[in-house]
């Protein structure tokens, strides 16, 4: 009932979905370029979405739903286009979506997830 | 009195015939005979004709009227309407009365046609035996709806003649039956499956919000993105309930109120006494009917019946049941009176006269 993956772990299992050429995160982890500031930044976010979505599911569940979480911010980080609007730069990804139902993890949590009928 | 002599009869005791029972069902199932009695219709003219007889004023010695009991009467009334026949065995009781006990079952014996020399075995029961007894006919008070062709001793009810009607009437009732007894349900797809309500099952609180919401509103969480796993596993609508159960076609419907009317008929009863469409008019014209055309002549073969067997002077009168239509008498009187007939011939004959004596 928790995230068992900490920044090592995780980048170990990225790179195994690298290795064997899974998704498109080939050449993102490299150039991400990131410190392990960055990685755990990514993690806790993943982390914090996953354990409010369905926090009753199992430890593999949880884990394996951070790291699609952690890929699908990768790659929209990747594809942030700059933009300027009304003389300001700013950086942004081309869609907003969210990354918890994107990344197929909010799939992968479904069956965990307590639903509520809340009445007014 | 009567020369009965019955008690003479030893009669003999049995227990009941599990056998008999068996092969009497089995026969009747490869006759592809199917009970057509247990139909509204059908209970409807039972009941009717029973309560009718039931009422009725019995005229005769005091030992006969109260042996011819509004509960016999009832049970013949039922009996011609259910099995077109019914009998009763002539019985002495301890004290000397007379009574009147139903049988159950019974066989003619006899080579004569002549119904004085036939000998009837009759089986009437207890709650725990059967009996059955060989009497004469003249022992039994037997009244038949109608007879086969040719043998008076076989009587025929209006189901056995109108089988058509009623096997129509009975399978689409029992159709109908077996329709409502299906599955009743209201279903509301989900993405995924229901739960089975333990205390893991994610929907449990879910089901608990809409189990007492009463009318609120609730907010609820889309079933459109079919929960995070895409639009190709969602509901085709969202949160739409759908009703599981009875959903007969409108022929049928039809046919049964066809059929009810047609079996109404059929047993005697002027569809009018039951078809909530008719109005208070119709009604007291249909119940005038009932009595003069099936209440009435029946009452009539069975008081002669009665007369004969009991050995006196019965007669069964229906005249009270129309006391409720007195306006309608007075009527009848106004007319004849109108057309210039003497107002004590006419009030006899629109039956306000009390008769005398």
């Amino acid at each position: 009932m928790a995230v068992t993956l900490n920044v090592e772990t995780l980048k170990k299992r990225l790179l195994v979905a690298e290795v064997v050429g899974r998704g498109r995160l080939a050449g993102i982890y490299e150039t991400a370029s990131l410190d392990d500031a960055g990685w755990n930044a990514k993690l806790e976010t993943a982390k914090a979405l996953v354990l409010r979505y369905a926090p009753a599911a199992p430890d593999a569940i949880h884990d394996e739903a951070v790291i699609r979480t952690v890929s699908y911010l990768f790659e929209r980080s990747a594809t942030f286009q700059d933009r300027n609007q009304s003389e300001v730069s700013v950086s942004q990804p081309a869609g907003h979506l969210s990354a918890l139902r994107h990344s197929g993890s909010m799939a992968l949590l479904s069956p965990w997830k307590v639903r509520r009928g809340g009445a007014v | 009195m009567i020369e009965l002599g019955l008690s003479k009869i030893r009669p003999e005791k049995r227990q009941g015939d599990y056998t008999d029972l068996l092969v009497r069902t089995i026969q009747a199932q490869a006759a592809s005979m199917i009970d057509t009695s247990g139909t509204a219709a059908v209970e409807a003219a039972a009941g009717a004709l029973s309560r009718a007889f039931a009422a009725a004023e019995v005229s005769g010695p005091s030992w006969a009227v109260q042996a011819i009991s509004p509960e016999f009467l009832g049970q013949v009334g039922r009996e011609l309407v259910r099995a077109g026949q019914s009998m009763h065995v002539i019985d002495v009781t301890p004290e000397g009365g007379v009574s009147l006990l139903p049988a159950s079952d019974w066989d003619f014996e006899g080579g004569e046609p002549r119904p004085e020399s036939w000998t009837v075995r009759a089986t009437v029961n207890g709650p725990r035996s059967l009996y059955t007894r060989y009497l004469p006919f003249s022992g039994v008070v037997f009244v038949a709806w109608g007879n086969v062709q040719g043998q008076a001793f076989a009587g025929r009810g209006a189901l056995s003649w109108a089988h058509h009607t009623a096997k129509l009437q009975s399978e689409t009732e029992r159709s109908l039956g077996d329709e409502a007894s299906g599955p009743l349900a209201n279903l509301i797809p989900v993405p995924q499956d229901g739960g089975d309500n333990t205390d893991d099952d994610p929907l449990k609180s879910l089901k608990n919000d809409l189990r007492t919401a009463r009318g609120k509103a609730l907010l609820l969480e889309t079933t459109a993105g079919a929960w995070g796993e895409g639009m190709s596993a969602a509901p085709r609508k969202d949160w739409m309930g759908s009703r599981l159960g009875p959903n007969p076609p409108a022929s049928m419907d039809a046919i049964m109120g066809r059929g009810f009317v047609q079996m109404l008929a059929a047993l005697g009863v002027p569809p009018g006494l039951f078809v909530d469409r008719s109005d208070g008019t119709a009604q007291r014209e249909s119940m005038r009917r009932y009595f003069s055309l099936t209440v009435e002549p029946l009452a009539g073969l069975l008081a002669r019946e009665l007369s004969a067997k009991l050995e006196t002077s019965i007669s069964l009168n229906f005249s009270s049941r129309f006391a409720a239509d007195l306006s309608g008498r007075a009527r009848a009187f106004q007319s004849m009176v109108g057309a210039g007939m003497d107002l004590a011939k006419a009030a006899a004959l629109a039956g306000l006269m009390v008769p005398e004596g």
